[in-house]
């Protein structure tokens, strides 16, 4: 099994927090963002810890950090843009994947109308990688600044991002002749408080009258091709690093002892 | 059967040529200055957009408070400008977008997050040459170029082919 992480850190310095993520849960994929930590700093905390060893990735990609635990040279770049990076994760003996990592707007600097708007530009640059690599062995991980049910998740020009995997299965659909392949959102089914997990990852508590609350904005999107990979039940959004909670002690995201992102976590049978 | 209704000469004038042109032509520019180790692409998005992104995405923005950010437009040209590393697998970065309205070549708006340029519009080819020359030789985009080329296996002291 592949585990990854992904943290919008919201510039704290929370490299201890992260390396005992990590460690706890045996981390081999590590995707931060609003992460202002030093490598040099991340990488001395993450390999302090007895047994682990964690590589830096270089990148273009000013607004994404990602460390692994293998060799770099098994995560390759293939596009890049400011806010997203592209790699072909090519392990030995296990299926190759395209992992694209971004931090998306904000809805601080763009209207949900122009976050809409740009999601296609993302879905293009996804499109025109796996041109590339000649798969579509997809999952886009990040902080998408957007709830699962946005339009720019939902639409088809967008991430046609579908709540179920047998929807997802069917592969694509067809709108105005165009035919759009589907992502598998598997963070529909993290919402509300049905169980004892987070109802979300994000919190905001505005004042008008269209308020959410708690938003899914951490999530991980996978294509049809990797549905049977992985294990919903492995997808989880965590509210401590097994030794200090990140909540408050009304239950939201505590930006005084962490992030006001909580980490999302999942696994892939590769 | 009827005859051509087609004007003789369909032909852009030199005075404005079509932005994408000029698009390709500096790509093509790129890799002779870095012995193809560094090359552009210019790749549209037309076509990938659906009418009903554009109606649902519209209505939101008008009632928005939002600020005058990029949007997507119906019936406007998307080309996405990319720095391109052959030799490390046709490795990819976004350097900027332009869009222009599709019955018309200008204005032109460019959109850069690496280069912190947001929605610059742009109103005739001369303008768009000299935008284009200060975003090719912005330090940032230099830096990136340098670390393709570098990765690419170039060094400083190899000889350039007289």
């Amino acid at each position: 099994m592949t585990t990854f992480l992904f943290w919008n850190l919201n510039s704290k310095p929370l490299e201890s927090m992260v390396a005992t993520l990590a460690l706890n849960h045996d981390v081999d994929i590590l995707m931060l963002v609003e992460c202002n930590i030093l490598p040099a700093t991340m990488l001395q905390t993450l390999n302090s810890i007895e047994k682990t060893q964690y590589y830096f990735t270089r990148s273009n990609c000013e607004k994404v950090v990602i460390y692994t635990k293998f060799s770099p040279e098994f995560l390759q770049r293939v596009l890049e843009t400011n806010r997203l990076t592209i790699r072909k994760l090519s392990l030995p003996g296990l299926t190759p994947i395209l992992l694209a990592v971004t931090h998306f707007q904000s809805k601080r600097n763009w209207s949900a109308g122009s976050q809409a708007m740009e999601v296609p530009v993302l879905s293009k640059h996804i499109l025109k990688a796996e041109e590339e690599v000649q798969h579509s062995r997809t999952i886009l991980v990040g902080d998408l600044n957007m709830n699962p049910f946005e339009t720019g998740l939902v639409s088809a020009s967008g991430l046609n991002a579908v709540m179920t995997r047998e929807i997802a299965l069917r592969g694509s659909r067809t709108v105005d002749g165009n035919n759009y392949p589907f992502f598998y959102n598997p963070m529909w089914g993290h919402f509300g408080d049905a169980d004892e997990n987070p109802p979300g990852t994000y919190y905001y508590g505005g004042s008008e009258h269209e308020t959410f609350f708690w938003n899914i904005f951490d999530q991980v999107l996978l294509r049809p091709e990797l549905v049977d990979v992985f294990q919903n039940e492995s997808l989880k959004i965590l509210s401590t690093d097994g030794a200090n909670s990140f909540l408050s002690k009304h239950g939201l995201p505590d930006h005084s002892v962490a992030s006001d992102h909580l980490p999302i976590i999942f696994k892939l049978n590769l | 059967m009827t005859k051509s209704l087609w004007p003789k000469k369909i032909e852009f004038s030199d005075k404005e040529r079509p932005p994408v042109s000029i698009l390709r032509e500096q790509a093509t520019y790129l890799g002779e200055k870095t012995q193809n180790l560094v090359t552009a692409e210019v790749v549209p998005l037309a076509g990938h957009v659906d009418n009903s992104l554009y109606d649902t995405a519209q209505s939101m923005a008008a009632t928005a408070l939002g600020s005058q950010k990029r949007t997507l437009k119906k019936d406007h040209f998307y080309d996405i400008f990319y720095l391109v590393a052959p030799v490390l697998n046709n490795y990819r970065f976004e350097l900027f977008v332009t869009v222009h309205k599709i019955d018309q070549f200008y204005p032109i708006e460019i959109h850069s997050d690496t280069l912190d340029i947001s929605g610059r519009e742009l109103n005739s080819q001369d303008e768009l040459l000299n935008e284009l020359a200060n975003i090719f030789s912005h330090p940032k985009t230099i830096k990136i170029i340098e670390s393709m080329r570098v990765q690419s296996g170039w060094s400083h002291q190899e000889k350039v082919p007289s």
